[in-house]
């Protein structure tokens, strides 16, 4: 099909090519200078003691394991929006912006609010809360949560797009019918509409896995630098490749995420659809 | 009859506590929707004023109203710093990047949506094998495969590289869209004598056009706002994207961060046309694929 070939040729050379290419350099020692020798599964068993790559590992699963606030909070704003409170247009609009952000703008933004004598710090100083006032970034102890909160507050302008449409299409006629049975509006919540919505949490909990592994690096890279305990795996690749010089390891790096993303995901879907079955 | 009209939070015993009780949670809850309203439209009022204030009042009170103005910054963020270059870079780059897209997509997802050949259902799965991959996984090959061919620092290596890899999603995109043009349509054309790529211009684009739109502005969107490959293919100053010019600011300028706020200002006027003006169109691709 002629149509097809100039789609098909860019993505067989940038795309499909890469993809396999990825697997390969993984088990060389390319530096970027010299070809790329095979050195066998030297890189995978070296990453299963690199202490710096264990951590940035788990540091992505603890944005993984904020998920109940990552779907709650979107699901909790679509959900009064759809009830329509009072000024629901303006707050679907507000919420729209940080979605239009990039993260690096993002991550220089919190890097200037939340300094030790920045905007946020003072206010709650001025307003009598001083003892709340921390080094958000710098304290190794809470500088990862924070993180985890810009994130959370950067796509939840997504969640609440995606389970607004979701809430639009729900089927009144059971939810009517539960009602009329005596059902109350904590049980109507729980039993009706949470699984009509299922698909759309799953959606939306498969996408926060996604970027709980890769869409970390510019809000790393401009928040924290990795530094404070805050390094993750997008970011561990690209010191080791760009800065360390070693690009074969940063490719199993690659490869080894691209397996965590695989289970953590299916380990997810699996939790939920347990869920579906003990109800 | 909506689901809003549903009174789900109706209290059954005529309590007078409890109905108290259920207006003060729902003043909490709107309270709430306020407080994160406010933090998702502060950073235009942080930014507009800290780019305007002097050193010396930002100091006095960071986060509040400016006392004293000065256009410094904004002059300073085109003579010190090169913003406009930097953004002219950006638009050189994702322009035509975004231009491949629209043309790509369109003639690939008219192919597997309106023709039969063999491996049809294979190249469809195979679009939706590649959205999966993460960009960051291919990093390294993509590098390696730029700097063979010598595109490396040159911007055509990450027009291509963009194209590439924003192609699965659109392709997808635009399918979802054309599945709704009528075969009938396409016959009634091919009769009137009208080749493949006459009919895909004059029927089917006319068509899909809220598809397009949806498509150019989340692309155009996700390629402005791009960092990291930006970051890796580009990496002399003088082809340096915005992004990496506002990311790389704060080692240089570390506390003028009324230079910064005028850098970062700069760089979102493209995002915020795209949030006033285009805002139906960009939701309606991010929740493409939420609800079937």
């Amino acid at each position: 099909m002629l149509l097809l070939l100039p789609a098909a040729a860019l993505l067989g050379w940038l795309m499909v090519y890469p993809t396999g290419e990825a697997i390969h350099l993984s088990f060389t020692n390319w530096d970027g200078f010299s070809p790329p020798h095979s050195i066998g599964l030297e890189n995978f068993s070296d990453l299963l003691h690199d202490k710096r790559f264990k951590e940035a590992l788990l540091h992505n699963l603890a944005f993984v394991a904020s998920m109940p606030i990552w779907v709650g909070l979107p699901y909790g704003i679509a959900w009064a929006l759809h009830r329509k409170v009072f000024g629901w247009k303006f707050f679907r609009f507000a919420f729209f912006l940080p979605v239009v952000l990039s993260p690096v703008v993002i991550g220089v933004y919190y890097m200037i609010v939340l300094r030790p004598n920045g905007p946020l710090n003072s206010a709650l100083e001025s307003v009598g809360l001083g003892f709340l006032a921390a080094e958000w970034l710098n304290d190794p102890s809470i500088a990862l949560p924070t993180v985890i909160a810009i994130i959370i507050w950067a796509t939840m302008g997504i969640g609440v797009l995606i389970f607004l449409s979701g809430l639009s299409s729900l089927d009144t006629e059971q939810i009517d019918a539960a009602r009329v049975d005596g059902a109350s509006p904590w049980q109507i919540q729980r039993h009706v509409i949470f699984w009509q919505m299922l698909p759309v949490i799953e959606f939306w909990a498969i996408l926060i896995v996604i970027l709980s592994f890769t869409a970390l690096f510019p809000l790393i890279y401009t928040l924290t630098y990795g530094r404070n305990d805050t390094s993750v795996v997008d970011f561990f690749l690209y010191q080791e490749a760009f800065t360390a010089g070693n690009l074969g390891y940063a490719s199993a790096v690659g490869v080894v995420m691209l397996i965590v993303i695989g289970v953590v995901g299916g380990g997810v879907l699996g939790l939920l659809r347990i869920r579906r079955r003990g109800a | 009859m909506s689901v809003d009209s549903i009174p789900l939070g109706e209290v059954r015993s005529p309590s007078r506590v409890l109905a108290l009780l259920r207006q003060g949670k729902s003043a909490a809850v709107w309270l709430c929707l306020v407080a994160v309203a406010a933090s998702a439209l502060y950073p235009i009022f942080f930014l507009f004023s800290t780019a305007l204030r002097t050193k010396a009042d930002y100091e006095a009170s960071p986060g509040g109203f400016p006392q004293a103005l000065t256009t410094d910054h904004v002059s300073e963020a085109f003579s010190a710093v090169h913003f406009g270059s930097y953004a002219l870079n950006s638009l050189l780059v994702v322009v035509p990047a975004v231009a491949i897209i629209a043309v790509l997509s369109s003639l690939a997802s008219y192919a597997l949506i309106h023709f039969n050949f063999p491996l049809r259902k294979g190249a469809l799965v195979l679009v939706v094998l590649l959205m999966a991959v993460p960009p960051a996984v291919i990093l390294i090959p993509i590098f390696k495969v730029i700097l063979d061919a010598g595109l490396l620092n040159d911007r055509l290596g990450l027009i291509l590289v963009y194209a590439a890899l924003n192609l699965p999603f659109s392709i997808y995109l635009l399918a979802s869209f054309m599945k709704a043009v009528p075969s009938e349509l396409l016959n009634a054309a091919k009769i009137d004598g009208a080749g493949a790529l006459r009919t895909l211009w004059s029927v089917v684009l006319p068509l899909v056009r809220p598809g397009l739109l949806t498509l150019l502005t989340l692309n155009f969107l996700f390629l402005w706002n791009e960092f990291l490959y930006s970051l890796v293919l580009l990496q002399t100053e003088g082809n340096r994207t915005i992004m990496v010019g506002i990311a790389q600011l704060q080692g240089r300028f570390a506390k003028d961060y009324g230079l910064i706020s005028a850098g970062l200002l700069l760089s979102m006027i493209p995002p915020l046309l795209i949030f006033v003006f285009f805002q139906r169109d960009l939701a309606r691709g991010l929740t493409a694929g939420a609800v079937k």
